[in-house]
């Protein structure tokens, strides 16, 4: 056996324990998993593309569920999600420790692979989060809209936050990056579109609330690094606030004072 | 004055409240809005503090003279007021555009308490009816009726009362029209109710009662008080008022005053230290008089108060992290709440090696001066000077754990101090600490 296998699936939990199911009925080595097509392969690797298939991905499901339990599962589905490299092998490998230790595995908390494993989860769900405070609804046709752009693909774990906050009112996210929409229209569902009432209108609100962060930084206090430490720059660009603009004002301020 | 002008005035005079959690209330339904029990953050300011709530008073047109306060009756300021139905109004098209998790609510005193009180209680009446469920914050006013306060704790998740001024004697000086009773008293009355109604016996839960409790905020550095004797004060809140949270603000000179010292800049440190340090009381099982004592009464301004703790201390130290409990791991430097429970968990499944440890999350720059790990303590036998020169960052001052991972050592014991030198230690007797 000369070559090893990467996999290609899906991006969603269902790809990934489709794939598992297929790995573990082969004999070959595998490599890892990826989600989309790697830029670069080496000679030695050959890249097969598996289709989600709703009965494999439940039947490694349930078995890892009765072995492993629940909160494993839901670990390593977290970890899929966080599309960073290596994700696939180390939940390859997270499970085939699983199977050996079994309920007992998410305890060791100092092993390599759990630890990496619990690591990628964390930035997952911390994402969600971040992104449950920053995520800014702007004034629609008849409803609201959000974009945001995450580092991991979290609008499913995202979404559903906003539906007992939002009402009854219809709102949509889009994730820019990959393409997707969240849209709720008395239920939530997700799209590859984007919904109808999805179009920006002039909302005065926006004024006051850019007025209201402007004012609420304490002189003598200020602290730009800090703030770029909580709220990275990468988000700066979905908010309705100027963080930049609102420190500039401030040292403007500041020098005309001093 | 238009809808702009009022918030910019009021949001600007409330700016000094440091308290901006949205935390501690699973909420009470509601059509729209929810309650996120950890908290959450918003965006965050160019001074670096989150931005959660709207935080905003109702009105700045204030009555008493407080010297430290920007509100105060001697200060010539533009003055501004809501009407309930506008902050409400307002209150939702921020929650709908998720900017905020909900209203954090103060005021100046403009003719009487309880006028005010009514007036705050009316806007967050309104919210409710809306069928807002997220958060409120609300201030209790010295002065107002119970009847009052009842009502308010009824409508909101959190209340609170700045004491301000950490003594009665800086209280007089400084703020004449207020007494500490005036100011403790409905604290002592909100925290009473909570109690009451805290039955988990009870058939039928009563209504939510100020469900995530009571904060409070104290001023420092405008009155000579020592961390000693706010941190004393801090601890008896919370032990007596069963207090969630209370916050420390350095002291911005806002007004001249006679009495208060003319600094430029706020304490920030100190501050910082004092949280510190409020955090070692709340989540690592420390007292007050265990921070600070007669000896010590201020915090270092270097060190952060656990490793100060950690040097006065040595008799503690090295904690074993096979073998010590969850009270004496969280004693040690560089050692957290969430590095302890996951070494605990950890070497259920096997010993730990010094890589284990650190991949738990422990900041080893710190922890391995006070920590032994098969068999290896570099820390043992040092004076407390050499100790704090390695914490402040003279790496040679100790041989650390890190150059010890070397083909070429010498054989464990020959080099460093060996375990049994301190293993008489009864770590279960020395940690008077359950959490």
């Amino acid at each position: 056996m000369l070559s090893s296998i990467l996999y290609l699936c899906d991006p969603t939990p269902e790809g990934l324990f489709t794939v598992m199911h297929h790995a573990w009925h082969s004999d070959d080595a595998v490599m890892g998993i990826v989600s989309s097509q790697p830029a670069q392969i080496d000679l030695f690797t050959r890249v097969v593309p598996i289709t989600s298939d709703a009965r494999a991905a439940q039947e490694v499901m349930t078995l890892l569920q009765k072995k492993l339990g629940m909160g494993s599962v839901r670990n390593m589905a977290l970890c899929w999600l966080s599309e960073l490299p290596g994700c696939g092998r180390n939940i390859l490998d997270y499970a085939e420790l699983g199977l050996r230790y079994g309920r007992r595995l998410d305890g060791m908390e100092a092993n390599p692979v759990v630890r990496a494993l619990h690591a990628k989860v964390s930035r997952v769900t911390f994402e969600v989060h971040r992104l449950s405070g920053l995520l800014r609804f702007r004034s629609a046709q008849n409803g609201y809209c959000a974009t945001v752009e995450p580092d991991h693909n979290i609008l499913s774990l995202l979404a559903p936050v906003f539906v007992p906050r939002m009402g009854e009112c219809r709102w949509c996210i889009h994730d820019t990056r990959r393409g997707i929409w969240a849209v709720y229209d008395k239920e939530l569902f997700y799209t590859d579109t984007a919904p109808e009432f999805a179009l920006a209108r002039v909302d005065p609100i926006e004024k006051l609330w850019k007025e209201y962060y402007d004012t609420i930084a304490i002189e003598g206090r200020f602290n730009p690094d800090c703030q770029k430490r909580l709220m990275p720059r990468r988000y700066w660009k979905n908010l309705v606030e100027d963080p930049q603009g609102a420190a500039a004002k401030y040292l403007r301020d500041y020098h005309a004072a001093t | 004055m238009d809808l702009m002008e009022k918030l910019k005035i009021l949001g600007d005079s409330a700016k000094y409240d440091a308290s901006c959690a949205s935390s501690g209330s699973a909420g009470r339904g509601g059509s729209f809005g929810k309650t996120a029990v950890p908290g959450l953050c918003h965006t965050w300011s160019a001074d670096g503090r989150c931005v959660s709530l709207l935080k905003v008073l109702m009105t700045n047109k204030c009555m008493y003279h407080c010297a430290y306060c920007v509100n105060s009756a001697l200060r010539d300021c533009p003055r501004a007021e809501f009407t309930p139905r506008e902050l409400c109004d307002l209150t939702v098209a921020f929650y709908k555009r998720n900017y905020v998790e909900g209203l954090f609510l103060s005021s100046g005193i403009a003719v009487s308490p309880n006028r005010t009180m009514a007036n705050m209680v009316e806007t967050v009446r309104l919210l409710r009816a809306e069928g807002f469920g997220g958060y409120v914050h609300m201030k209790s006013i010295p002065g107002a009726d119970r009847a009052l306060l009842d009502e308010a704790a009824l409508l909101c998740d959190r209340m609170s009362v700045n004491i301000e001024l950490p003594s009665q004697k800086s209280l007089l000086a400084l703020a004449p029209d207020k007494s500490a009773k005036a100011i403790l008293d409905p604290m002592g009355y909100v925290a009473g109710q909570i109690f009451e109604r805290r039955d988990p016996r009870a058939a039928h839960q009563p209504p939510p009662y100020a469900p995530a409790g009571q904060s409070t905020q104290l001023i420092v550095g405008a009155t000579p008080e020592s961390d000693r004797s706010i941190l004393r004060l801090s601890e008896a809140l919370y032990r007596k008022y069963a207090l969630k949270r209370v916050y420390f603000s350095a002291f911005m000179p806002v007004v001249a005053h006679p009495l208060l010292p003319g600094i430029k800049q706020p304490p920030l440190l100190r501050e910082h230290r004092l949280y510190q340090a409020d955090w070692l009381m709340r989540f690592y099982g420390f007292s007050a008089e265990e921070i600070l004592d007669d000896a010590h009464p201020q915090l270092d301004e270097q060190l952060d108060p656990k490793c100060a703790w950690a040097l006065r201390n040595p008799q503690f130290f090295p904690v074993d992290v096979a073998t010590a409990p969850l009270g004496a791991l969280l004693r040690v430097p560089g050692i957290g709440q969430i590095s302890a429970r996951r070494i605990l968990s950890a070497r259920r499944y096997g010993g730990l090696t010094l890589e284990d440890v650190k991949r738990c999350g422990t900041v080893m720059k710190r922890a391995q001066y006070f920590i032994t790990c098969r068999g290896r303590a570099p820390g043992i036998g040092a004076s407390a000077n050499t100790l704090r020169a390695a914490l402040l960052g003279g790496a040679s001052a100790l041989p650390s754990f890190a150059s010890q991972v070397s083909l070429f050592d010498p054989p464990p014991g020959a080099a460093f101090p060996q375990l049994q030198l301190v293993s008489e230690v009864p770590h279960a007797v020395q940690y008077p600490v359950s959490l």
